[in-house]
């Protein structure tokens, strides 16, 4: 690892290319929701659905509680607004 | 018992925890093995994502592609509450014929891709040349589900040929494996992409794994991509 060494406008060029390609993607999901806005929803809801479904499981294996999570949630609030109107 | 994507090897690794040797436990669902870079993570309940990832591992473990799942998904994988619609695999350069073969295996595991038709040989070459020799990422999901999806990046850059050789196995109960990019780099990288939701990805693996990380290798990551690591205490 040591000698690996980064291209560090490499990477930005790439992070570009990303945004361009999420950017892509994000007209992809405008048809899609124009083309049929119920299925979409359908969709998004199961997936959802789903996700916090394993999620919730996946707390309760951790040991979890409300209160936790709650706390998550604060902190992540906090990072976002201690970033918001930063240039990326 | 068969488990998806694993080879014998591995499945001695993994029974070897319990003979008590080798690995820790992070949590009561979690535990690794630094030595053979291995993680065992007990999931009863698969999520979407999880669902995904594991079907297209082993698909690109049937052909022998060199991969790393990296970015989000990770984060996601170890329990942290948030959703991402799209699982990022960095997979080794190849040639149109290695493509062509795998893009067929994508089709009978009941993939499709996004931006093209891969049932058609002119849909297989544009995603090669357009999207995947490009720099872009052909994007698959299972057929008639639109999300989540994989997006597919060939490795371009010397931090994602690092990811491909020096990959973590995670075992994810008795349900299949993936590979991973290595935490200390997933967190350093993440550091330096710097959104809010990067950060948190960022700060959650740190936390989760703090006591096991190299720490030595986390600092020699943010130095090579100048960050701090202020955001993880």
């Amino acid at each position: 690892m040591v000698g690996v060494e980064i291209d560090l406008e490499k990477l930005e060029e790439e992070r570009r290319r990303n945004r361009m390609d999420m950017l892509r993607h994000v007209d992809w999901v405008v048809d899609q929701i124009k083309k049929d806005h119920k299925k979409w929803l359908k969709m998004h809801v199961e997936w959802l659905w789903k996700s916090r479904k394993a999620q919730l499981a996946m707390f309760e294996k951790l040991g979890f509680t409300k209160k936790d999570i709650i706390e998550l949630l604060e902190e992540e609030e906090e990072i976002r607004k201690a970033l918001s109107g930063r240039d990326l | 018992m068969f488990i998806k994507g694993l080879d014998v090897d591995i499945l001695e690794k993994m029974w070897s925890r319990f003979r008590g040797r080798k690995f820790v436990s992070v949590t009561n669902a979690l535990f690794l093995n630094r030595e053979d870079r291995l993680i065992l993570l007990e999931k009863e309940e698969l999520g979407p994502e999880d669902e995904l990832i594991l079907d297209f591992s082993e698909v690109l473990n049937a052909h022998n592609v060199r991969y790393a799942v990296v970015a989000g998904y990770l984060s996601i994988l170890f329990g942290r509450n948030r959703r991402t619609d799209d699982v990022d695999v960095v997979v080794e350069e190849m040639d149109f014929g290695k493509f062509r073969m795998l893009c067929r295996s994508i089709i009978e595991k009941g993939f499709e891709a996004l931006q093209v038709d891969i049932s058609i040989e002119e849909g297989v070459k544009k995603l090669y040349n357009e999207y995947f020799m490009a720099g872009y990422k052909p994007r698959f999901v299972k057929k008639g589900v639109l999300l989540p999806n994989i997006e597919f990046k060939k490795a371009s850059n010397t931090l994602e040929e690092y990811v491909l050789d020096n990959f973590y196995t995670v075992l994810i109960g008795d349900k299949g494996s993936i590979k991973i990019s290595p935490l200390e780099l997933q967190i350093a990288y993440k550091l330096w992409l710097g959104s809010d939701k990067d950060i948190g990805d960022a700060r959650f693996l740190y936390k989760l794994f703090e006591n096991f990380l190299d720490v030595g290798e986390l600092r020699m990551w943010c130095e090579k991509l100048g960050v701090g690591m202020e955001w993880l205490e």
